[in-house]
């Protein structure tokens, strides 16, 4: 059928197994990056009651868009997918599901922590004050230690552009907590 | 110049240490193993699986088979596990009957596919990446007994009760993983099949089971959760998720659903799945004329489709 080139993958070397370089399969990035979509997918404003229902959206969307993938990159590339599922999510103008059971909270761990909790809606306050671009790089920069290397090549602009992006959301964010009563 | 600063003058201590805090609030973020658990299967039932490739799509797209080993022989353990502990709950008598050639078919593949698991528990380590990104993804999922992509290679992977297909597994291999995954087995579970969850009445235990019947348990209207407002949304990927879970048992109704997303979304982006779950609708209904007509006219306007495979079964 199709045969493509597999691509050979820098990683690949410090394997101890002798492994085919390959491109991890989508359920592999499920695994891996499963919690780094539904971290994003927060951040960029979807619902915690919404959230299943979009992740399961992008790893839908990245199977199938799965040949047109580099291998490069996955967060990035995710990234891009969940930026697009959460800016349509946004624009729909109704959320999937009205309110959430109290006992349903689909977050778990520390979040249980009232002050963690507390730091979260604050959190998530002041990147709903960020344009999109903003909040993606203080999101893959930040929160998800991306090289900003690899951040600008998933927001698509130079690293110039990022770092100010990056600066002006920093910025941004201390200004929305410091405004806050 | 320093990029990092623009000339600007730096964070204070103060600000920085808010902004660490916000930060590592943020990072702390992750999906309970229940909800990861839940996704897995939706997945797996909506085909956004590898293994759907067994038999097409993936093999050939030259995936990886070594380094998905370690993880396909965790999956299979669990598809073990699901058939053993996971009884099938039957909510309709009448379909029941009519599926079940196909699930004594998936029954016996799994417990094939079962045995050449050599133990649970078993861990897959952090091995190395299988990627260019570091490793800086410190919370990988969680998944406790991976119910979901097991049922996928039974139930939603091959939906149709008149070809059931035979697996080719790879046996598992102990080899490196992309990220550390847990796999722990899962407390035995009734056979009476009691809600291992303590969340929104689910029937996970029930789609559990390798059988195309599992989509009937999701369907009845809601897409998978009563939590949700039930047929209250025409959002595009809800009528896709409607469709697929009336596949099972109502193929009339999962392809209204399709002709209904056609209309309100003909440009949408899960055109492919709404196109491949009319043509499982149509060959289930025996319109095969139909079913090959479109599958046809799916693979000229979608020729790279990983839902190839699929599309070639339902012809």
């Amino acid at each position: 059928m199709h045969s493509k080139p597999v691509t050979a993958l820098p990683g690949s070397a410090e394997s101890p197994a002798a492994v085919v370089p390959s491109r991890p399969t989508v359920e592999e990035l499920f695994l891996a990056h499963g919690n780094f979509v539904w971290r994003s997918l927060r951040q960029l404003g979807v619902t915690a009651a919404d959230l299943e229902d979009v992740v399961q959206e992008v790893f839908i969307v990245a199977y199938r868009r799965y040949d047109s993938w580099n291998g490069d990159a996955p967060r990035a590339w995710l990234f891009a997918i969940a930026r697009k599922r959460a800016s349509m999510y946004r624009r729909r103008g109704h959320r999937l599901h009205e309110q959430l059971a109290a006992d349903e909270l689909p977050e778990k761990g520390r979040e249980s922590d009232p002050s963690v909790r507390l730091d979260l809606e604050r959190l998530d306050r002041a990147l709903a004050t960020l344009d999109e671009d903003k909040r993606s790089v203080f999101i893959l920069h930040e929160i998800e230690s991306l090289p900003m290397r690899e951040v600008a090549a998933a927001v698509g602009c130079s690293l110039h552009a990022a770092y100010a992006r990056l600066h002006a959301a920093r910025r941004g964010l201390l200004r929305a907590v410091s405004e806050e009563p | 110049m320093n990029p990092e600063n623009f000339g600007l003058p730096p964070l204070t201590d103060e600000e920085a240490s808010t902004l660490e805090r916000l930060v590592r609030a943020g990072r702390s973020r992750a999906m309970s193993s229940e909800t990861s658990k839940r996704i897995a299967r939706r997945l797996a039932e909506t085909g956004a699986s590898s293994q759907m490739g067994w038999k097409g799509g993936a093999a050939s797209r030259g995936l990886s088979r070594a380094v998905s080993g370690a993880k396909m022989g965790a999956i299979l353990a669990c598809l073990g596990m699901t058939v053993f502990g996971w009884h099938q709950v039957s909510r309709n008598a009448g379909d029941e009957s009519a599926n079940r050639p196909a699930l004594e078919a998936g029954e016996a593949k799994a417990s094939g596919v079962a045995s050449m698991v050599p133990s649970v528990p078993m861990r897959v380590g952090a091995g190395a990446p299988s990627t260019t990104t570091p490793p800086t993804e410190t919370s990988s999922v969680e998944i406790e007994a991976l119910p979901s992509i097991g049922a996928a290679s039974a139930g939603a992977a091959y939906p149709l009760a008149t070809d059931p297909v035979r697996p080719t597994p790879r046996p598992p291999q102990r080899a490196t993983a992309p990220a550390a995954v847990s796999v722990r087995p899962s407390p035995a579970r009734s056979p009476s099949g009691a809600a291992p969850s303590s969340s929104a009445p689910e029937p996970s235990p029930v789609s559990a089971a390798p059988s195309p019947s599992d989509a009937r348990a999701l369907s009845g209207g809601a897409p998978s959760s009563a939590a949700r407002p039930s047929e209250a949304t025409t959002e595009e990927f809800a009528l896709i998720r409607r469709a697929q879970a009336a596949l099972a048992s109502d193929p009339v109704r999962a392809l209204a659903i399709a002709d209904e997303h056609a209309h309100a979304f003909p440009d949408g982006e899960f055109v492919q799945e709404r196109e491949l779950t009319a043509i499982e609708a149509l060959a289930r209904l025996g319109r095969k004329t139909e079913a090959r007509r479109r599958a046809d006219e799916f693979l000229a306007r979608f020729p790279r489709t990983p839902y190839a495979g699929r599309l070639e079964r339902a012809r």
